[in-house]
């Protein structure tokens, strides 16, 4: 491995059930990249997240992640999912969210020391939800729920950020705070995010993956563009344009 | 004699008020646990499941205390895997072990030759039977569940609301949550003998559910559903007692109309 690859997926192949979800997909994402993984609903893009932090494991290939086998070093990951799959009535205020992000194996007793409160403290600061610390998450609108689960997956200060079609739910107003902000993040820290729609994407990441069962790497926004031929395309055109692509 | 004076003079009213306080401390953390994870169906099955427990010790001369422990225990290792791992409808497997529990428990106490304790008594439980020696038992288990939970809560916390975080951060997801099925067993145990099997769910739902009107976080959950248990029994006994009717039953009868007169209020003011 060379030290500046984060994560390496070489011939990784993975089904549930019959279904083929990936087949022989490789890539590479090193040190301070913020890469994007476009595809359509179903074409397999979680499943390279779940396969990254080790909740599944590949039927064909090696992953490696941080030079290990996934799940080896969790601690150097904040994952990001979906804010559509926790419970809207979870009574949970977005502080107690924040501070998950801080609990182990070894979490014994029900209380946080002072410097992990400093740690949340700062986190939500750094995402702007410091005044909100207090009221319910589930009672949030999608924009502050996402900046919360960013908050918690930054906390413990990863070297790698794991995103779920971050903006999904999200207004085009928020999309770009979110984005803004992942580009501020991703001066400390890698970030690795599923999209289904390219959108503002392409603006912001330095590499594009799209994923349909088998995965095609862009490794610069300028070869995106020269497939896609002009640089502010329609987004559903670029998306059309990659699931052709994707199909091939 | 009023119901004060009553409970002044005669121990086994004392008792009640005991075994209440103490179902009352391990409903409070194992309903809001329930609550929160929305498996009152699985709470159900335990609880029903338990009476096979009981026919079976009291069919093999055994304690049907011990019983109903064992197989609340086992129950919850069961439904707990197929929580995790089911590949069937979980809800239908639920219901087939409720029902075969319940099942095994009523034939196993008809083979029983010569059984005379009343099948009443732990379908609907009886607080005012409960002895001395009940009270020692059912203070072992309250500490069981209060020294378990404090010792794991945020993993329990976190495992509830976002177990792939809690795994991705190296907690053991499945044993924590078969852990926290575990604490709901010993607290079925417990409410056995105060409630009984039927009106557990009751107990496991309407004191968190109540207290989750008023408070926004696990722990004032806990600590509101705790009081509102211990309020509920001593209310039922009171009531129970004045008028003679069956006190599991009072005890639900009054825990549910507090829940919906909560429902209510926290409508009307918008909580």
């Amino acid at each position: 491995m060379s030290s500046s690859e984060i994560v390496k997926f070489d011939g990784v192949s993975f089904s549930y059930g019959k279904n083929e979800i990936l087949g022989n997909v490789s890539f590479t994402v090193e040190d301070g990249d913020f890469y994007a993984i476009i595809g359509p609903n179903g074409g397999g893009k979680t499943t390279i997240l779940r396969l990254i932090v080790g909740f599944i494991r590949p039927e064909k290939g090696e992953i490696s992640v941080f030079g290990d086998e996934p799940g080896k070093k969790s601690s150097l990951i904040g994952f990001v999912p979906q804010f559509s799959v926790h419970d809207k009535l979870f009574p949970i205020p977005v502080r107690e969210v924040v501070l998950q992000g801080l609990v182990s194996g070894r979490s014994f007793l029900p209380f946080y020391s002072a410097s992990d409160r400093e740690k949340v403290d700062n986190a939500m600061k750094k995402l702007g939800i410091l005044s909100r610390a207090d009221e319910r998450f589930g009672d949030l609108s999608g924009g502050l729920k996402q900046r919360t689960l960013i908050a918690r997956a930054i906390v413990s200060d990863p070297k790698l950020l794991l995103l779920d079609e971050p903006v999904a739910s999200v207004d085009s107003s928020i999309e770009k705070d979110i984005y803004d902000m992942l580009l501020e993040l991703n001066k400390s820290m890698t970030i690795v995010m599923v999209s289904h729609d390219l959108g503002f994407v392409s603006n912001y990441v330095n590499k594009v993956g799209c994923v349909n069962r088998s995965f095609v790497e862009h490794k610069s926004r300028d070869e995106l563009c020269c497939l896609d031929g002009h640089e502010h395309h329609a987004y559903s055109s670029k998306t059309t344009m990659i699931q052709h692509k994707c199909r091939i | 004699m009023d119901f004060f004076n009553a409970l002044l003079t005669y121990p086994f009213l004392q008792n009640a008020v005991a075994a209440a306080f103490l179902a009352a401390i391990s409903c409070g953390i194992s309903g809001t646990f329930v609550y929160v994870n929305r498996i009152t169906f699985i709470a159900g099955g335990i609880a029903h499941a338990v009476l096979g427990g009981v026919g079976a010790a009291v069919f093999l001369g055994l304690s049907p205390f011990a019983g109903a422990l064992a197989t609340a225990l086992l129950f919850a290792v069961v439904l707990g895997i197929i929580k995790l791992k089911a590949t069937q409808h979980e809800d239908t497997v639920v219901g087939a072990l409720w029902a075969f529990g319940m099942s095994i428990g009523i034939i196993f106490i008809y083979l029983t030759p010569g059984y005379s304790v009343n099948l009443n008594s732990y379908l609907f439980g009886n607080i005012l039977l409960v002895s001395r020696h009940d009270i020692v038992a059912l203070s072992v288990l309250a500490a069981l569940v209060v020294i378990t939970v404090l010792f794991f809560y945020r993993q329990f916390k976190s495992v509830s609301f976002d177990p792939e975080n809690a795994a991705l951060h190296g907690i053991f997801v499945s044993f924590v949550y078969i852990l926290m099925l575990a604490i709901i067993a010993l607290t079925v145990v417990v409410l056995m003998k105060v409630v009984g099997l039927i009106l557990v769910i009751a107990f496991l739902t309407l004191p968190a559910a109540t207290a989750a009107v008023f408070q926004k976080r696990v722990s004032g959950i806990i600590i509101l559903s705790a009081i509102l248990s211990f309020l509920f029994s001593f209310g039922g006994l009171a009531v129970s007692y004045k008028t003679n009717l069956p006190t599991g039953a009072v005890i639900t009868v009054v825990a549910s109309v507090v829940y919906i007169a909560s429902l209510l209020i926290g409508k009307a003011l918008r909580l």
